[in-house]
């Protein structure tokens, strides 16, 4: 498989199709922290807007860093900007656009288990954007300390630090609605 | 979840990520295609601007040369 790396390098010769293969490669992981960390309704603008940042940065790469480690810097400063950002909606996970709705009926348990993520999520997003993004890339995508720091950048201790507040500020936001907490897991 | 040992409540935690950690979030079917459609689209746009931006930029300095000046690029010794 090419890497990362020589698909930038044919990027900038040119060849849009390396670009297309980057994009391809990295848009699950994009979408999923940028959902985790801005919510289901603009995940995918934050996203498009991230790969198109990153185009026009391209030749900023340095190669210091992984390709997905600088991206999801992009990313992160992208998800950033948007929840700074007004606004007046209320989110739900139900309003995402990628949820593929199950055409036959879902059996109660996968009823109950898909409920239970949606309101994890939004307990999630009440965790404070520089804590709840180090949760995400830590926990949820079992990135390293130092891809994170890198990501964020913020000193290793910072990360490790932060990580252990995301968690103590979760655990009270959950332990808040007993409900879930108390739940078997 | 951690290099160090987890407290109860930590574990309690892991045990909820984990069920956020198997949501698999998927992108549209065309989403790649969005993407690839405004990359090239601003591509064309910054290739065009920056075309302009070279033929100012020569033109200018052929005015200066014609007005006896030094174009703005040029040595200074």
């Amino acid at each position: 498989m090419i890497s990362d790396e020589s698909l930038v390098e044919r990027t900038l010769a040119g060849d849009m199709s390396s670009f297309e293969e980057l994009v391809e490669r990295h848009r699950d992981l994009v979408l999923r922290v940028t959902r985790r960390i801005v919510g289901p309704s603009d995940a995918e603008d934050v996203t498009q807007d991230a790969f198109l940042r990153a185009f026009h940065r391209l030749r900023q790469f340095r190669g210091d860093s992984p390709f997905r480690a600088w991206l999801l810097r992009i990313a992160h400063n992208s998800a950033l900007n948007s929840i700074a950002r007004p606004r007046t909606e209320v989110e739900t996970e139900e309003s995402t656009a990628d949820a593929i709705p199950d055409p036959t009926r879902m059996p109660a348990d996968q009823l109950e288990v898909s409920e239970r993520r949606e309101r994890l999520a939004l307990k999630l997003r009440e965790v404070q954007p520089s804590h709840r993004t180090v949760l995400v890339l830590r926990d949820l995508e079992g990135l390293t300390y130092q891809e994170i720091a890198d990501i964020t950048e913020t000193p290793l201790g910072s990360v490790k630090g932060r990580l252990f507040r995301a968690r103590m500020e979760l655990i009270e936001v959950l332990r808040r609605n007993t409900y879930d907490w108390e739940l078997p897991a | 979840m951690s290099d160090e040992p987890l407290t109860p409540a930590e574990q309690r935690l892991a045990s909820l990520l984990a069920l956020l950690r198997s949501d698999a979030v998927r992108s549209r079917p065309m989403f790649v295609a969005g993407i690839m459609k405004q990359v090239r689209w601003q591509r064309f746009v910054r290739e065009v601007v920056e075309a302009v931006a070279s033929f100012a930029s020569a033109l200018a300095d052929g005015v200066a040369v014609l007005v006896g000046g030094r174009p703005r690029g040029g040595s200074r010794r």
